[in-house]
């Protein structure tokens, strides 16, 4: 029999159960009928099987008396002293484990709430050019410029103009063991805010929506606001938050590209 | 006769496939790989991929056809075990 078309791009949806009742009994059909396909589908069938198995995290479900019973020996052969080593072990384990979860725990409960700050802005008026950006967020004081910048990881003497944009205040707020930091860049009318804090704290968005997109050719993730351009974006040790009024976004790309060299460029978010 | 496999054994042997699939997927292009493990390990959508990777739902699908054949390829012996 002559098939007019092989499915090949349909293989995939259909062992993932994607197509509808009609679509699946199309490609079954053309499976029974088609050597070449059929020999496809066995393969993609196989790599789904196998890929599977990747987020299994195997730990084998074995105790010690299922161990002992495969090996034909009494379950009581193991020591007493064994035993205690074993408990000594689990309890260390346990111990590590509680300490780890409430430092982990603790740093989570840590986080920089923007919403507020981003909720002032966003109904100003998009056609002045307001100050919001510039304003002092809650929690944060005024800072001398070399501590922010340290704190910032970008102290190096050309931090302070960036694409034409100089460094005008700077504002520090301490989260846990730890100092975030608002730099305020301004060029003329423009202004921007970035706030940049170690990775260990997140920034609190309230219910705003985040995307992924690239703006550039740099991956950030876009917070939706009506009149500002708020984008995360982020690198080795440290995550930040660009809040603008403009839209121009080779402006904004050449700081947070400033940014992202300066904390070594991964460009994790 | 149905032959059954103990528990260990078949944990066993879940590990050995584990591990293979692990370094097989290791060994693909980069290109095939990254989707294999976002799909896989992270557990995204198409769409998910596509942004991350910068690329369409459908090249997700494609690379994702492709990495699932590879490996089906070269695993071939632990399949024919394993069914």
């Amino acid at each position: 029999m002559i098939w007019p078309k092989h499915i090949k791009e349909e293989l995939l949806p259909y062992w993932e159960g994607k197509l509808d009742a009609v679509g699946a009994k199309r490609v079954q059909k053309h499976i029974e009928g088609c050597d070449r396909c059929r020999r496809m589908s066995e393969e993609t069938a196989q790599g789904i099987f196998l890929a599977s198995h990747l987020k299994r995290a195997v730990t084998p479900r074995l105790d010690w008396t299922e161990i002992e019973q495969a090996l034909g020996r009494e379950p009581h052969a193991i020591r007493f002293w064994t035993w205690r080593r074993v408990a000594a072990a689990s309890a260390t384990v346990c111990l590590a484990l509680v300490v780890c979860l409430s430092l982990l725990m603790r740093a989570s409960h840590d986080s920089v709430e923007l919403d507020s700050y981003l909720n002032e802005i966003e109904v100003a008026s998009p056609d002045a050019a307001s100050p919001s950006v510039a304003k002092q967020p809650e929690g944060f004081v005024d800072a001398g410029q070399d501590a922010a910048l340290k704190a910032a990881g970008v102290y190096t003497p050309d931090a302070t103009v960036i694409n034409g944009y100089r460094l005008a205040e700077q504002r520090m707020k301490r989260v846990g063991k730890y100092e975030v930091v608002q730099l305020v860049y301004r060029r003329g009318e423009r202004r921007l805010a970035v706030f940049v804090a170690p990775q260990e704290i997140p920034f609190s968005f309230g219910k705003r929506e985040i995307d992924a997109t690239t703006r550039k050719g740099i991956a950030c993730k876009e917070v939706r606001c009506l009149h500002t351009s708020t984008i995360l974006f982020g690198a080795n040790r440290f995550h930040c938050v660009l809040v603008s009024k403009s839209k121009d976004f080779d402006d904004l790309a050449a700081i947070m590209a400033y940014f992202l060299a300066a904390h070594g460029r991964t460009n994790g978010v | 006769m149905e032959t059954k496999t103990a528990p260990h054994e078949e944990a066993y042997l879940r590990a050995e496939i584990t591990g293979a699939v692990q370094a097989t997927v290791r060994s693909l292009k980069p290109k095939l790989r990254m989707p294999v493990v976002l799909r896989y390990l992270e557990e995204l959508s198409y769409d998910e991929i596509a942004v991350i990777l910068d690329c369409s739902p459908g090249t997700v699908a494609s690379r994702l056809n492709r990495a699932h054949r590879a490996l089906a390829r070269k695993l071939a012996y632990l399949v024919s075990r394993e069914l």
